[in-house]
Protein backbone atom coordinates (compact mmCIF):
# COMPACT_ATOMS: atom_id res chain seq x y z
CA UNK A 1 0.00 0.00 0.00
CA UNK A 2 1.42 3.49 -1.18
CA UNK A 3 1.26 6.85 1.00
CA UNK A 4 -2.12 8.93 0.69
CA UNK A 5 -0.52 11.87 0.49
CA UNK A 6 2.22 11.61 -1.82
CA UNK A 7 1.63 8.22 -3.51
CA UNK A 8 5.50 6.95 -3.45
CA UNK A 9 6.62 5.94 -0.14
CA UNK A 10 4.81 2.46 1.34
CA UNK A 11 2.11 3.11 3.91
CA UNK A 12 3.16 2.79 7.33
CA UNK A 13 1.16 4.73 9.48
CA UNK A 14 -2.09 3.98 9.71
CA UNK A 15 -4.47 5.93 11.45
CA UNK A 16 -8.26 6.87 11.81
CA UNK A 17 -9.65 10.18 12.63
CA UNK A 18 -12.99 10.91 13.82
CA UNK A 19 -14.35 14.42 13.14
CA UNK A 20 -17.94 15.17 13.27
CA UNK A 21 -18.89 11.45 13.51
CA UNK A 22 -17.43 10.75 10.51
CA UNK A 23 -14.55 8.62 10.39
CA UNK A 24 -11.64 8.98 8.16
CA UNK A 25 -8.85 6.49 7.23
CA UNK A 26 -5.58 7.88 6.37
CA UNK A 27 -2.58 5.58 5.21
CA UNK A 28 0.63 7.57 5.46
CA UNK A 29 4.44 7.19 5.13
CA UNK A 30 6.75 8.16 7.83
CA UNK A 31 7.93 11.52 6.37
CA UNK A 32 4.06 12.39 5.36
CA UNK A 33 2.88 11.83 8.87
CA UNK A 34 5.33 13.81 10.56
CA UNK A 35 4.98 16.54 7.97
CA UNK A 36 1.43 16.07 8.81
CA UNK A 37 2.21 16.56 13.02
CA UNK A 38 0.98 13.51 13.65
CA UNK A 39 3.04 11.56 16.10
CA UNK A 40 5.00 8.39 14.57
CA UNK A 41 4.68 5.34 17.19
CA UNK A 42 7.86 4.06 18.38
CA UNK A 43 8.34 0.33 17.45
CA UNK A 44 10.71 -0.12 20.36
CA UNK A 45 9.42 -0.43 23.97
CA UNK A 46 8.05 3.43 25.11
CA UNK A 47 9.31 3.63 28.44
CA UNK A 48 13.50 3.49 27.59
CA UNK A 49 15.82 3.39 30.79
CA UNK A 50 18.77 4.83 28.43
CA UNK A 51 16.51 7.74 28.31
CA UNK A 52 15.84 8.04 32.02
CA UNK A 53 19.25 7.46 32.57
CA UNK A 54 20.10 10.37 30.28
CA UNK A 55 17.92 12.61 31.50
CA UNK A 56 18.82 12.64 35.31
CA UNK A 57 22.00 14.65 36.29
CA UNK A 58 24.89 12.43 36.54
CA UNK A 59 28.04 12.98 39.08
CA UNK A 60 30.70 13.46 36.91
CA UNK A 61 33.31 10.45 36.41
CA UNK A 62 30.31 7.79 37.36
CA UNK A 63 30.27 6.99 33.36
CA UNK A 64 33.95 5.74 34.16
CA UNK A 65 33.19 3.11 37.14
CA UNK A 66 33.49 -0.63 36.12
CA UNK A 67 31.37 -3.70 37.79
CA UNK A 68 34.69 -5.90 38.79
CA UNK A 69 32.35 -9.15 38.08
CA UNK A 70 31.35 -8.81 34.55
CA UNK A 71 33.54 -5.82 33.24
CA UNK A 72 30.16 -3.60 32.29
CA UNK A 73 30.90 0.04 32.54
CA UNK A 74 28.14 2.45 33.76
CA UNK A 75 28.36 4.46 30.17
CA UNK A 76 27.78 1.19 28.59
CA UNK A 77 24.91 0.57 30.95
CA UNK A 78 23.42 4.57 30.20
CA UNK A 79 23.85 3.47 26.49
CA UNK A 80 21.74 -0.04 26.30
CA UNK A 81 19.69 0.46 29.46
CA UNK A 82 20.44 -3.30 30.82
CA UNK A 83 23.03 -4.15 33.51
CA UNK A 84 25.25 -6.93 33.30
CA UNK A 85 25.05 -9.00 36.30
CA UNK A 86 23.38 -9.11 39.88
CA UNK A 87 26.81 -7.46 40.82
CA UNK A 88 26.17 -4.17 39.13
CA UNK A 89 23.55 -3.11 41.23
CA UNK A 90 26.29 -3.23 43.80
CA UNK A 91 29.24 -1.42 41.89
CA UNK A 92 26.90 0.86 40.84
CA UNK A 93 24.38 1.37 43.82
CA UNK A 94 25.22 5.20 44.15
CA UNK A 95 23.45 5.86 40.63
CA UNK A 96 21.07 2.53 40.82
CA UNK A 97 19.76 4.28 43.76
CA UNK A 98 18.04 7.33 42.56
CA UNK A 99 17.57 5.50 39.40
CA UNK A 100 15.02 2.69 40.90
CA UNK A 101 13.27 5.31 42.86
CA UNK A 102 12.44 7.31 39.59
CA UNK A 103 11.10 4.39 38.01
CA UNK A 104 9.12 2.67 40.78
CA UNK A 105 8.79 5.70 42.93
CA UNK A 106 9.98 3.25 45.80
CA UNK A 107 13.60 1.83 46.32
CA UNK A 108 13.02 -1.27 49.10
CA UNK A 109 11.62 -4.10 48.14
CA UNK A 110 8.44 -5.35 49.66
CA UNK A 111 7.40 -8.58 48.64
CA UNK A 112 8.38 -12.66 48.63
CA UNK A 113 11.86 -13.55 49.19
CA UNK A 114 13.90 -16.77 48.18
CA UNK A 115 13.80 -19.37 51.24
CA UNK A 116 17.69 -19.07 51.18
CA UNK A 117 17.02 -15.38 52.67
CA UNK A 118 13.69 -16.08 54.40
CA UNK A 119 14.27 -15.66 58.18
CA UNK A 120 17.16 -13.23 57.56
CA UNK A 121 14.57 -11.06 55.31
CA UNK A 122 11.59 -11.79 57.44
CA UNK A 123 13.53 -10.43 60.65
CA UNK A 124 14.89 -7.08 58.55
CA UNK A 125 11.05 -6.62 57.75
CA UNK A 126 10.22 -6.70 61.40
CA UNK A 127 12.44 -4.79 62.75
CA UNK A 128 11.51 -1.92 60.30
CA UNK A 129 7.68 -2.30 61.16
CA UNK A 130 9.09 -1.89 64.66
CA UNK A 131 10.89 1.03 63.69
CA UNK A 132 8.07 3.11 62.53
CA UNK A 133 5.59 2.12 65.21
CA UNK A 134 8.09 3.15 68.00
CA UNK A 135 8.45 6.59 65.92
CA UNK A 136 4.67 6.69 66.28
CA UNK A 137 4.37 6.09 69.69
CA UNK A 138 7.27 8.53 70.60
CA UNK A 139 5.16 11.04 68.81
CA UNK A 140 1.78 10.28 70.70
CA UNK A 141 3.67 10.04 74.01
CA UNK A 142 2.64 6.52 74.73
CA UNK A 143 6.25 6.14 76.10
CA UNK A 144 5.65 2.72 78.02
CA UNK A 145 4.77 1.12 74.86
CA UNK A 146 7.90 2.94 73.03
CA UNK A 147 10.24 1.43 75.80
CA UNK A 148 8.83 -1.86 75.15
CA UNK A 149 9.38 -1.55 71.22
CA UNK A 150 12.69 -0.55 72.11
CA UNK A 151 13.37 -3.20 73.72
CA UNK A 152 12.45 -5.54 71.62
CA UNK A 153 13.72 -3.75 68.03
CA UNK A 154 17.44 -4.42 70.52
CA UNK A 155 16.45 -7.97 70.97
CA UNK A 156 16.12 -8.89 67.45
CA UNK A 157 18.97 -6.57 65.84
CA UNK A 158 21.01 -8.72 68.29
CA UNK A 159 19.25 -12.40 67.14
CA UNK A 160 20.17 -10.94 64.03
CA UNK A 161 23.94 -9.79 64.31
CA UNK A 162 23.84 -13.71 65.80
CA UNK A 163 22.51 -14.67 62.55
CA UNK A 164 25.12 -13.17 59.87
CA UNK B 1 1.06 -28.82 20.95
CA UNK B 2 -2.37 -28.96 19.27
CA UNK B 3 -3.50 -25.99 16.92
CA UNK B 4 -6.65 -25.82 19.03
CA UNK B 5 -7.36 -22.86 21.16
CA UNK B 6 -5.11 -22.15 23.79
CA UNK B 7 -6.88 -23.92 26.79
CA UNK B 8 -6.24 -20.69 28.45
CA UNK B 9 -9.25 -18.96 26.54
CA UNK B 10 -12.05 -21.32 27.16
CA UNK B 11 -14.02 -18.32 28.11
CA UNK B 12 -14.29 -19.27 32.41
CA UNK B 13 -13.68 -16.85 34.94
CA UNK B 14 -15.76 -13.85 35.92
CA UNK B 15 -16.05 -11.15 33.32
CA UNK B 16 -14.85 -13.91 30.46
CA UNK B 17 -16.66 -11.75 27.51
CA UNK B 18 -14.85 -8.94 28.23
CA UNK B 19 -11.54 -10.01 29.98
CA UNK B 20 -10.01 -12.77 27.28
CA UNK B 21 -6.91 -13.34 30.08
CA UNK B 22 -5.07 -12.92 32.92
CA UNK B 23 -1.62 -13.37 32.73
CA UNK B 24 1.14 -12.97 35.78
CA UNK B 25 5.25 -13.16 34.70
CA UNK B 26 8.25 -13.32 37.06
CA UNK B 27 11.57 -12.18 36.01
CA UNK B 28 14.23 -14.32 37.74
CA UNK B 29 18.15 -14.76 37.71
CA UNK B 30 20.56 -17.29 38.67
CA UNK B 31 22.69 -16.11 41.48
CA UNK B 32 26.19 -16.20 40.03
CA UNK B 33 26.00 -16.16 36.51
CA UNK B 34 26.10 -12.92 33.97
CA UNK B 35 22.83 -11.36 32.89
CA UNK B 36 21.73 -13.23 29.23
CA UNK B 37 23.01 -10.62 27.83
CA UNK B 38 26.45 -10.16 29.22
CA UNK B 39 27.01 -13.88 29.58
CA UNK B 40 29.30 -15.76 27.51
CA UNK B 41 28.10 -18.40 25.21
CA UNK B 42 29.47 -21.37 27.52
CA UNK B 43 28.07 -19.29 30.38
CA UNK B 44 24.84 -18.84 28.92
CA UNK B 45 24.64 -22.57 28.38
CA UNK B 46 25.34 -23.55 31.80
CA UNK B 47 22.47 -21.27 32.58
CA UNK B 48 20.26 -22.66 30.88
CA UNK B 49 21.09 -26.22 31.91
CA UNK B 50 20.66 -25.30 35.58
CA UNK B 51 17.09 -23.67 34.73
CA UNK B 52 16.36 -26.56 33.17
CA UNK B 53 16.97 -29.42 35.47
CA UNK B 54 15.45 -26.88 38.28
CA UNK B 55 12.11 -27.04 36.68
CA UNK B 56 12.31 -30.79 35.88
CA UNK B 57 12.15 -30.80 39.67
CA UNK B 58 9.64 -28.50 39.35
CA UNK B 59 5.60 -30.58 40.72
CA UNK B 60 3.50 -28.18 38.65
CA UNK B 61 5.72 -28.35 35.64
CA UNK B 62 7.66 -31.78 35.56
CA UNK B 63 5.56 -33.04 32.66
CA UNK B 64 5.71 -29.70 30.96
CA UNK B 65 7.62 -29.95 27.31
CA UNK B 66 10.82 -28.32 26.94
CA UNK B 67 11.88 -26.89 23.52
CA UNK B 68 15.10 -25.68 22.75
CA UNK B 69 14.67 -22.55 19.97
CA UNK B 70 17.44 -23.79 17.77
CA UNK B 71 15.24 -27.10 17.31
CA UNK B 72 12.57 -25.01 16.44
CA UNK B 73 11.90 -23.54 12.51
CA UNK B 74 10.64 -19.85 12.28
CA UNK B 75 7.19 -21.00 11.95
CA UNK B 76 6.91 -23.00 15.06
CA UNK B 77 8.54 -19.69 16.67
CA UNK B 78 6.44 -17.48 15.28
CA UNK B 79 3.49 -20.19 16.77
CA UNK B 80 4.65 -20.18 19.85
CA UNK B 81 4.79 -16.14 20.37
CA UNK B 82 1.09 -15.89 18.73
CA UNK B 83 -0.04 -18.45 21.69
CA UNK B 84 1.71 -16.11 24.26
CA UNK B 85 4.31 -18.03 25.05
CA UNK B 86 7.31 -16.42 23.94
CA UNK B 87 8.09 -13.38 22.93
CA UNK B 88 9.69 -11.68 19.80
CA UNK B 89 12.43 -11.25 21.50
CA UNK B 90 13.26 -14.90 22.54
CA UNK B 91 11.82 -15.80 18.88
CA UNK B 92 14.54 -14.09 17.65
CA UNK B 93 17.59 -15.46 18.99
CA UNK B 94 18.91 -19.00 19.37
CA UNK B 95 21.43 -20.20 21.10
CA UNK B 96 20.89 -21.62 24.40
CA UNK B 97 17.68 -20.42 24.90
CA UNK B 98 14.66 -22.27 25.23
CA UNK B 99 11.24 -22.83 26.71
CA UNK B 100 8.97 -25.20 28.74
CA UNK B 101 5.15 -25.11 28.69
CA UNK B 102 3.03 -27.27 31.15
CA UNK B 103 0.37 -29.38 30.17
CA UNK B 104 -2.37 -27.04 29.48
CA UNK B 105 -0.61 -23.86 28.77
CA UNK B 106 -1.11 -22.47 31.48
CA UNK B 107 2.21 -22.11 33.06
CA UNK B 108 5.58 -21.67 30.91
CA UNK B 109 9.28 -20.49 31.34
CA UNK B 110 11.34 -18.90 28.94
CA UNK B 111 15.43 -19.92 29.52
CA UNK B 112 17.66 -17.16 28.95
CA UNK B 113 15.15 -14.35 27.17
CA UNK B 114 16.11 -10.95 28.79
CA UNK B 115 16.77 -12.65 32.35
CA UNK B 116 17.70 -16.17 33.17
CA UNK B 117 14.05 -17.16 33.81
CA UNK B 118 10.63 -15.91 32.64
CA UNK B 119 8.02 -17.78 34.68
CA UNK B 120 4.52 -17.52 33.65
CA UNK B 121 0.87 -17.85 34.46
CA UNK B 122 -2.23 -17.35 32.00
CA UNK B 123 -5.55 -17.92 32.82
CA UNK B 124 -9.11 -17.07 30.90
CA UNK B 125 -11.18 -14.16 32.10
CA UNK B 126 -10.90 -12.41 35.02
CA UNK B 127 -8.73 -14.47 37.27
CA UNK B 128 -5.05 -12.68 37.45
CA UNK B 129 -5.05 -13.95 41.21
CA UNK B 130 -5.28 -17.46 40.18
CA UNK B 131 -3.16 -16.81 38.06
CA UNK B 132 -0.27 -15.36 40.58
CA UNK B 133 -1.11 -17.68 42.85
CA UNK B 134 -0.02 -20.24 40.23
CA UNK B 135 2.89 -18.41 39.14
CA UNK B 136 3.88 -18.34 42.98
CA UNK B 137 3.83 -21.77 43.26
CA UNK B 138 5.97 -22.67 40.58
CA UNK B 139 8.53 -19.76 41.29
CA UNK B 140 8.91 -21.50 44.99
CA UNK B 141 9.22 -25.14 43.65
CA UNK B 142 11.94 -23.28 41.63
CA UNK B 143 13.28 -21.54 44.51
CA UNK B 144 13.90 -25.03 46.30
CA UNK B 145 16.48 -26.12 44.11
CA UNK B 146 18.18 -22.95 43.11
CA UNK B 147 19.68 -19.72 44.41
CA UNK B 148 18.23 -16.52 43.08
CA UNK B 149 20.11 -12.99 42.31
CA UNK B 150 18.64 -11.15 45.15
CA UNK B 151 19.46 -8.77 47.09
CA UNK B 152 17.97 -7.88 50.82
CA UNK B 153 17.21 -3.99 49.93
CA UNK B 154 16.16 -4.18 46.27
CA UNK B 155 14.53 -7.59 46.01
CA UNK B 156 15.14 -10.28 42.93
CA UNK B 157 17.64 -8.49 40.49
CA UNK B 158 16.65 -8.21 37.03
CA UNK B 159 18.57 -7.11 33.72
CA UNK B 160 16.67 -4.01 33.48
CA UNK B 161 16.25 -2.32 36.40
CA UNK B 162 12.13 -1.58 35.48
CA UNK B 163 11.70 -5.46 36.47
CA UNK B 164 13.61 -5.23 39.58
CA UNK B 165 12.06 -5.69 42.74
CA UNK B 166 9.39 -8.65 42.49
CA UNK B 167 9.83 -8.91 39.03
CA UNK B 168 5.98 -8.88 38.48
CA UNK B 169 3.91 -7.83 35.83
CA UNK B 170 0.23 -8.40 36.18
CA UNK B 171 -1.57 -7.99 33.02
CA UNK B 172 -5.26 -8.57 32.04
CA UNK B 173 -6.32 -8.40 28.21
CA UNK B 174 -9.43 -6.30 28.50
CA UNK B 175 -12.09 -5.63 25.26
CA UNK B 176 -13.43 -2.22 25.20
CA UNK B 177 -15.81 -1.18 22.15
CA UNK B 178 -18.15 0.93 23.76
CA UNK B 179 -15.28 3.25 25.21
CA UNK B 180 -13.88 3.22 21.35
CA UNK B 181 -16.58 3.76 19.64
CA UNK B 182 -18.20 6.61 22.50
CA UNK B 183 -14.39 8.10 22.05
CA UNK B 184 -14.24 8.10 26.03
CA UNK B 185 -11.03 5.39 25.51
CA UNK B 186 -7.94 8.40 25.55
CA UNK B 187 -9.61 9.79 28.80
CA UNK B 188 -9.94 6.60 29.79
CA UNK B 189 -6.23 4.89 29.04
CA UNK B 190 -4.91 8.28 30.17
CA UNK B 191 -6.58 7.55 33.45
CA UNK B 192 -5.32 4.11 33.79
CA UNK B 193 -1.58 5.61 33.46
CA UNK B 194 -1.98 8.08 36.06
CA UNK B 195 -2.61 5.17 38.28
CA UNK B 196 0.46 3.80 37.73
CA UNK B 197 -0.49 1.14 35.24
CA UNK B 198 0.32 0.89 31.30
CA UNK B 199 -1.72 -0.08 28.51
CA UNK B 200 -0.52 -1.86 25.55
CA UNK B 201 -1.54 -3.81 22.93
CA UNK B 202 -2.55 -7.25 21.73
CA UNK B 203 1.12 -8.89 21.76
CA UNK B 204 2.15 -7.26 25.05
CA UNK B 205 5.06 -4.65 25.03
CA UNK B 206 5.42 -3.08 21.55
CA UNK B 207 2.55 -4.37 20.14
CA UNK B 208 -0.49 -2.44 18.46
CA UNK B 209 -4.01 -2.28 19.70
CA UNK B 210 -6.14 -4.44 17.51
CA UNK B 211 -9.86 -5.68 17.52
CA UNK B 212 -10.35 -3.12 20.52
CA UNK B 213 -8.35 -5.40 22.78
CA UNK B 214 -5.91 -3.30 25.22
CA UNK B 215 -3.61 -5.24 27.44
CA UNK B 216 -3.49 -3.10 30.64
CA UNK B 217 -0.69 -3.98 33.57
CA UNK B 218 1.39 -2.91 36.19
CA UNK B 219 3.95 -0.33 35.33
CA UNK B 220 6.50 -0.42 38.82
CA UNK B 221 7.42 -3.42 40.18
CA UNK B 222 9.55 -2.15 43.52
CA UNK B 223 8.14 -0.98 46.74
CA UNK B 224 4.31 -2.84 46.45
CA UNK B 225 4.00 -6.47 47.45
CA UNK B 226 2.94 -9.10 44.71
CA UNK B 227 -0.61 -8.92 45.97
CA UNK B 228 -0.88 -5.48 45.94
CA UNK B 229 0.29 -5.25 42.45
CA UNK B 230 -2.44 -8.01 41.08
CA UNK B 231 -5.24 -6.11 43.92
CA UNK B 232 -5.28 -2.96 42.35
CA UNK B 233 -4.70 -3.98 38.97
CA UNK B 234 -7.61 -5.81 39.55
CA UNK B 235 -9.54 -2.66 41.13
CA UNK B 236 -8.77 -0.52 38.24
CA UNK B 237 -10.04 -2.98 35.45
CA UNK B 238 -13.46 -3.33 37.19
CA UNK B 239 -13.56 0.58 37.41
CA UNK B 240 -12.17 0.31 33.21
CA UNK B 241 -15.16 -2.44 33.15
CA UNK B 242 -17.52 -0.42 35.08
CA UNK B 243 -17.20 2.17 32.34
CA UNK B 244 -17.22 0.29 29.56
CA UNK B 245 -20.67 -0.75 30.98
CA UNK B 246 -21.95 2.81 31.58
CA UNK B 247 -20.59 3.48 27.39
CA UNK B 248 -22.57 0.20 26.38
CA UNK B 249 -25.63 1.54 28.06
CA UNK B 250 -25.04 4.72 26.13
CA UNK B 251 -24.67 2.96 23.04
CA UNK B 252 -28.37 0.97 23.43
CA UNK B 253 -30.08 4.11 24.37
CA UNK B 254 -28.31 6.77 21.85
CA UNK B 255 -27.75 4.69 18.71
CA UNK B 256 -28.89 0.82 19.26
CA UNK B 257 -29.96 0.21 15.45
CA UNK B 258 -26.14 1.60 14.31
CA UNK B 259 -25.35 -0.52 16.50
CA UNK B 260 -27.07 -3.83 15.61
CA UNK B 261 -26.16 -2.92 12.09
CA UNK B 262 -22.73 -3.13 12.45
CA UNK B 263 -22.73 -5.88 14.88
CA UNK B 264 -24.41 -7.91 12.04
CA UNK B 265 -22.76 -6.77 9.22
CA UNK B 266 -19.73 -8.27 10.78
CA UNK B 267 -21.42 -11.13 11.37
CA UNK B 268 -22.54 -11.92 7.88
CA UNK B 269 -18.70 -10.77 6.63
CA UNK B 270 -17.41 -13.64 9.06
CA UNK B 271 -20.39 -15.93 7.65
CA UNK B 272 -19.81 -15.50 4.05
CA UNK B 273 -16.21 -14.08 3.94
CA UNK B 274 -14.07 -16.11 1.00
CA UNK B 275 -10.75 -14.07 1.92
CA UNK B 276 -10.11 -12.21 5.12
CA UNK B 277 -6.63 -10.62 6.43
CA UNK B 278 -6.28 -11.23 10.30
CA UNK B 279 -6.58 -7.89 11.18
CA UNK B 280 -9.84 -7.70 10.09
CA UNK B 281 -10.86 -10.93 11.71
CA UNK B 282 -10.02 -9.09 15.16
CA UNK B 283 -12.36 -6.24 14.06
CA UNK B 284 -15.23 -8.20 12.83
CA UNK B 285 -14.86 -10.43 16.08
CA UNK B 286 -14.61 -7.57 17.96
CA UNK B 287 -18.07 -6.03 17.34
CA UNK B 288 -20.10 -9.65 16.94
CA UNK B 289 -18.38 -10.19 20.94
CA UNK B 290 -20.38 -6.02 21.45
CA UNK B 291 -23.26 -8.10 19.92
CA UNK B 292 -23.28 -11.14 22.30
CA UNK B 293 -22.43 -8.93 25.45
CA UNK B 294 -25.57 -6.68 24.20
CA UNK B 295 -27.52 -9.61 23.82
CA UNK B 296 -28.15 -9.28 20.42
CA UNK B 297 -26.76 -12.18 19.22
CA UNK B 298 -26.79 -15.51 20.63
CA UNK B 299 -25.41 -17.79 17.71
CA UNK B 300 -21.78 -17.83 18.94
CA UNK B 301 -19.83 -18.20 22.08
CA UNK B 302 -17.16 -16.57 23.58
CA UNK B 303 -15.52 -19.34 23.40
CA UNK B 304 -16.07 -19.48 19.24
CA UNK B 305 -14.41 -15.80 18.79
CA UNK B 306 -11.48 -16.34 20.46
CA UNK B 307 -10.90 -19.23 18.62
CA UNK B 308 -11.36 -17.73 15.38
CA UNK B 309 -9.08 -14.38 16.75
CA UNK B 310 -6.72 -17.36 17.73
CA UNK B 311 -6.51 -19.85 14.62
CA UNK B 312 -6.77 -16.82 12.10
CA UNK B 313 -3.30 -15.99 13.23
CA UNK B 314 -0.66 -16.47 10.16
CA UNK B 315 1.18 -19.11 11.89
CA UNK B 316 -1.47 -20.97 13.37
CA UNK B 317 -3.13 -21.33 9.78
CA UNK B 318 0.11 -22.22 8.45
CA UNK B 319 0.74 -25.24 11.67
CA UNK B 320 -2.32 -26.41 10.80
CA UNK B 321 -2.23 -26.94 6.82
CA UNK B 322 1.21 -27.87 7.47
CA UNK B 323 3.05 -25.63 5.25
CA UNK B 324 4.62 -22.05 4.51
CA UNK B 325 1.48 -19.57 2.74
CA UNK B 326 1.77 -16.60 1.70
CA UNK B 327 -0.10 -13.29 2.90
CA UNK B 328 -3.01 -13.98 -0.17
CA UNK B 329 -3.18 -17.76 0.39
CA UNK B 330 -3.58 -17.16 4.41
CA UNK B 331 -6.30 -14.61 3.27
CA UNK B 332 -8.17 -17.72 1.77
CA UNK B 333 -7.73 -20.42 4.53
CA UNK B 334 -8.53 -18.03 6.88
CA UNK B 335 -11.68 -16.90 5.57
CA UNK B 336 -12.54 -20.84 5.24
CA UNK B 337 -11.59 -21.11 9.33
CA UNK B 338 -13.66 -18.80 10.39
CA UNK B 339 -16.57 -19.46 8.37
CA UNK B 340 -16.15 -23.33 9.72
CA UNK B 341 -15.88 -22.00 13.24
CA UNK B 342 -19.37 -19.88 12.64
CA UNK B 343 -21.20 -23.15 11.66
CA UNK B 344 -19.73 -25.56 14.01
CA UNK B 345 -20.90 -22.68 16.70
CA UNK B 346 -24.06 -22.30 15.02
CA UNK B 347 -25.01 -25.77 14.64
CA UNK B 348 -24.00 -26.26 18.73
CA UNK B 349 -26.62 -23.36 19.69
CA UNK B 350 -29.26 -24.37 17.03
CA UNK B 351 -29.43 -21.21 15.48
CA UNK B 352 -27.91 -19.62 12.24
Amino acid sequence: MLCDNCEKEPAKIHYKEIKDNQVSEFHLCEKCAIEKGIQVPHNKQPFSISNILTGMSEEAGSDLSTCKACGLTYKEFRDGGRLGCANCYEAFKENIKPLLRRIHGSNVHIGKSPRSSQGVFEKRREIEDLKIELSRSIESEDFERAAELRDKIKELERQQEGDQ
Amino acid sequence: MAVSTSPWLCGEGEYAESVISSRVRLARNLAGFPFAHRAKPEELREALAVSKKALEGADTLKTGDFMLMSDLGDLDRQFLVERHLISHEHAEKSSARAVVVGDNEMLSVMINEEDHLRLQSIRSGFQVMDAWRMVDRLDDEIDKQIEYAFSYEWGYLSACPTNTGTGVRASMLVHLPALVHTGQIDKVLHGISQMGLAVRGFYGEGSEVMGNLFQISNRTALGTSEIDIVQSLEKVVKQVLDYEGKAREILLRDARSQIEDKVWRAYGILKYCRKVAHREVMSLTSAVRLGLCLKMVDSISVVGLNSMVFRSQPAHLQKRFGRQMGPSERDVVRADTVRKVLAEEEATTGTG
